[in-house]
């Protein structure tokens, strides 16, 4: 338990991000608000000041993630990221998310519908802007032509089997930081239209 | 629909309870209905899924939505 005067004043934000490395250590399915209250060094009715349900917490954490690729992927400036500069800030964004990606994966059955269902939402919409920047290199002949479920499902198979085997491919983590720059050159190389 | 781009907000309405996906071109919301099949193609197409697998999905994000949180038992917003 958090020591009052260790802690910063408890906030909404600081309750996910506190929630976040709770569910990392301890697990998501099997956290529920009362047990980040007590770790917290708060009551279950302070806590559900901030979040009715243990489903809203562990949405507004997901949510945080997305925020966070969103601004990584300039979603919110509009901009046209080129296709390895967004698989390369997908995979930044991921590796500051790792642990708890890396959770949510492996619970994936466990984890209340919405949670899947938000992690859903966000790759859907990376894989929108992924084919996007696709469409360019496909019509200037330097990339396969590919379907755009495929194409995003290929790029996401491949970084979910290293996040969840990451011991296997690092000896540090966040694996993604490690081996980013494998991962980019070998799935562009991939795609590369021959000569 | 998670919002992460000011595009994608109701149209010159970023502090607005409702986004594009969920609005007409004047800002009215759409039915659930139809706001629910166009979620069901855009996981489809984006993702791959089958149509039940992006039903289940759909559901699960729109109802925490403001215009759709009374499908969880919350009072429909007043607009």
């Amino acid at each position: 338990m958090l020591k009052t005067g260790t802690r910063p004043p408890v906030t909404h934000g600081f309750v996910i991000d506190f929630a976040e490395n709770h569910m990392v250590l301890h697990g998501i399915s099997t956290t529920g608000l009362d047990g980040v209250a007590a770790a917290l060094g708060i009551s279950g009715p302070e806590i559900r000041q901030f979040f009715a349900e243990t489903e809203d917490l562990i949405a507004a954490v997901i949510e945080n993630f997305g925020a966070r690729l969103s601004v990584e992927l300039e979603f919110g400036c509009g901009a046209d990221l080129g296709f390895s500069s967004l698989l390369r800030a997908h995979l930044e964004t991921l590796a500051k998310f790792e642990d708890f990606y890396r959770r949510l994966l492996l619970e994936s059955d466990l984890v209340p519908t919405s949670a899947r269902g938000l992690i859903f939402s966000i790759h859907a919409i990376l894989s929108e802007r992924l084919y996007a920047a696709a469409r360019k290199e496909i019509a200037a002949g330097r990339i396969k032509s590919m379907e755009r479920p495929m194409l995003f499902n290929l790029w996401l198979g491949w970084v979910h089997h290293f996040v969840l085997n990451r011991d296997l491919f690092s000896d540090e983590t966040p694996v993604l930081q490690h081996r980013k720059n494998d991962l980019i050159a070998h799935f562009t190389r991939l795609l590369e239209v021959g000569p | 629909m998670l919002l992460y781009d000011p595009r994608e907000f109701a149209p010159g309405a970023m502090s607005d309870l409702y986004c594009r996906y969920c609005t007409d071109a004047k800002g009215n919301l759409l039915p659930f209905e139809k706001v629910l099949a166009d979620d069901v193609l855009y996981y489809q197409t984006t993702l791959g899924v089958t149509e039940n697998a992006a039903l289940k999905m759909a559901i699960s994000v729109i109802s925490r939505q403001p215009a759709w949180l009374h499908l969880n038992g919350a009072p429909p917003p007043s607009q």
